[in-house]
């Protein structure tokens, strides 16, 4: 009933919900496999951070973020797939880390990885003519022909790359939150804009896939945490609750600790149990997240509403 | 293509010719699958492009092998692993008889590899006949991942396209937009079926009507208890309450009875209690499979 309730009052749960995603297999979840293979796989995928200092000598970091910036108003206008936007910063990232380009090349490069990433996340795939209007006719058709088949051979063909989108339902799965169902789907939003977030700014490069993802869902559930924090008695219940889902944890009163931060320790020990990322890395780049979101404004979740689309509008 | 010299035409896939080729240096016999890159604006076609970013993350003996990848500006060759026919091509041979322990081996090397696929997150979902290799050391392979998809892919648009009409299962038919691996298990019980009889289809559906029908028929017409979520599917429609009217003792006689109780757990038409890929295999029906074909 809740569900439905969601769905006839917020018009972005009915957006998400036409856009017929595979729904959550328990196949795919249950299996600590599927998750030891994406962790496996992600470090092959990944750029090389250094390679604005390593390769680049003409593009700099800021053209990099105008760029990216660029793409993704692209994906939000002719509604991609979040992850759209992601791959294709992967495969530029990755590109740059191979090939010098101009600066005038970097759009072109961007336009082609958006095109790649639709062929292999959307359908049908962005259309080429409506790319080459995206760029105010600065690319032609036929640029994008050669570009298309000049990052195909660099990237060797490697194209699925593992993006941090891979991790979230994986990770959420795993941490046994009980959060009721609106806010559990506010967590998944809220991580899923964190991670798009990490993908515009160049200093996330570095952290693999899996870290970003895991670092998206602390933030996402440090942002949840306010709306029960109200009654401290109630946060630790829920921090009590969360624990006994999932057996060996115990959430006794530490000296100092509000409940908040104790459900904050106890939500980065199961990440590390379940990426098995160092816990001081997880939670520098959590840091990172918070910074780069009070450097651009509110957060989401401070924001009065919670919709994607308002979240939205904090980027721009 | 000085590398491979060019034998004969095997057919056409979803994208392209297929050729049977020789390696000149290393006299392998590989299958060259060829795709014009036209003058239209599409660049390279996306179904090649999943193919080949897919399978070269699938190395498993059970999935044929992509060996290379060339492009020039004209055309683009995918160099796979040859294998002597399709599992269509093999049923056409059989003259209506075929080996119990055949039926278990390639049965098994089937779940073997689609369980490989659903561990990588990746879904077949166009499992028949035709993209089943074998070859002479009676292995098969699961080919032509055209329409394959990483988990995660939305399958909107796709719908129409996705598996072919006899091996597609009733909440795809019902015009379910959200699948998943349950899509290639019920397929995979068609196969099975095909399989133990030889090569007579199981449900040869002639439009979607008919092949609801078909599989109602035999199965017995599910109920919201039985299936709960089903009358809310996009395209449900009802149908008459039939009772089976064979058991699959009758249509699968020479199958064994752990033979149709896998069959059984495969063809459940609500694809959340279809079973699994990975269940499947330690199944009792294999537990007399023949130890070089499981440990291969």
């Amino acid at each position: 009933m809740d569900k439905m309730d969601l769905l006839c009052c917020e018009n972005a749960s009915v957006e998400l919900d036409m856009k017929c995603k595979a729904y959550l297999d328990p196949v795919l979840l249950k299996d600590d496999r599927v998750l030891l293979n994406l962790l496996n796989l992600e470090e092959k995928y990944m750029p090389n951070s250094r390679y604005f200092s390593c390769v680049q000598t003409d593009v700099e970091p800021h053209m990099r973020e105008m760029v990216a910036h660029w793409m993704l108003q692209l994906c939000q206008e002719e509604r991609q797939e979040e992850e759209v936007f992601t791959l294709a910063m992967n495969m530029m990232d990755r590109f740059l880390s191979l090939v010098k380009v101009r600066r005038d090349q970097l759009q072109l490069l961007g336009t082609v990885c958006l095109f790649l990433s639709s062929k292999i996340k959307e359908s049908p795939p962005l259309d080429p003519t409506l790319l080459v209007q995206y760029t105010d006719n600065s690319v032609t058709l036929e640029e994008i022909r050669k570009w298309e088949l000049l990052v195909l051979s660099r990237l060797k063909w490697d194209l699925a790359a593992i993006t941090p989108h891979a991790f979230l339902d994986q990770i959420i799965a795993r941490l046994h939150l009980s959060f009721p169902e609106p806010e559990m789907r506010l967590v998944r939003e809220h991580a899923t804009f964190f991670i798009t977030v990490c993908a515009t700014d160049v200093r996330f490069t570095s952290n693999p896939p899996s870290m970003v993802a895991a670092a998206a869902v602390a933030s996402a559930i440090q942002g949840i945490l306010p709306r029960h924090q109200s009654d401290e008695e109630e946060m630790s219940a829920a921090a009590a609750a969360a624990a006994a889902a999932s057996a060996p944890i115990s959430v006794t009163a530490r000296g100092g600790l509000t409940a908040a931060q104790q459900y904050m320790q106890e939500v980065y020990h199961r990440l590390h149990a379940i990426t098995q990322i160092d816990t001081d890395c997880l939670k520098e780049c959590h840091r990172q997240i918070e910074i780069w979101t009070q450097n651009n404004g509110e957060s989401p979740s401070t924001s009065t509403s919670t919709t994607p689309t308002d979240m939205r509008e904090v980027m721009f | 293509m000085q590398k491979y010299e060019k034998l004969e035409k095997i057919g056409e896939g979803t994208y392209g010719t297929v050729f049977k080729a020789k390696n000149r240096e290393t006299q392998e016999i590989v299958a060259l699958k060829r795709v014009r890159l036209d003058d239209d604006d599409e660049g390279v076609p996306s179904s090649a492009l999943r193919e080949i970013c897919l399978l070269k993350e699938l190395k498993h003996k059970n999935i044929v092998r992509l060996h290379d990848v060339l492009h020039s500006d004209k055309k683009l060759t995918l160099v796979f692993e040859h294998c002597d026919q399709d599992l269509k091509k093999y049923f056409d041979s059989l003259n209506g008889e075929i080996d119990p322990d055949i039926v278990k081996s390639f049965l098994f090397q089937l779940l073997r590899g689609l369980e490989f696929c659903h561990s990588r997150n990746v879904l077949h979902r166009d499992l028949k006949p035709q993209n089943l290799l074998i070859n002479k050391n009676g292995e098969l392979k699961l080919a032509d991942f055209g329409l394959a998809r990483a988990f995660g892919i939305p399958v909107r648009c796709y719908s129409a396209e996705v598996v072919t009409l006899w091996y597609r299962p009733p909440d795809v038919l019902f015009g379910a937009k959200l699948y998943n691996t349950s899509i290639d298990m019920w397929s995979a019980g068609c196969i099975f079926a095909e399989l133990a009889n030889a090569g007579r289809p199981l449900f040869p559906g002639s439009d979607v009507d008919d092949q609801v029908k078909r599989i109602f028929k035999l199965l017995g017409t599910p109920t919201e208890e039985t299936w709960p979520g089903m009358n809310s599917l996009p395209d449900y429609k009802t149908f008459p309450l039939y009772q089976p009217t064979m058991t699959l003792a009758q249509v699968c006689p020479k199958l064994s009875s752990k033979g149709r109780d896998l069959l059984q757990r495969l063809l459940i038409c609500n694809p959340a209690v279809r079973m699994s890929a990975e269940d499947a295999m330690l199944h009792s029906y294999f537990s007399d499979l023949s130890p070089s074909i499981r440990n291969v």
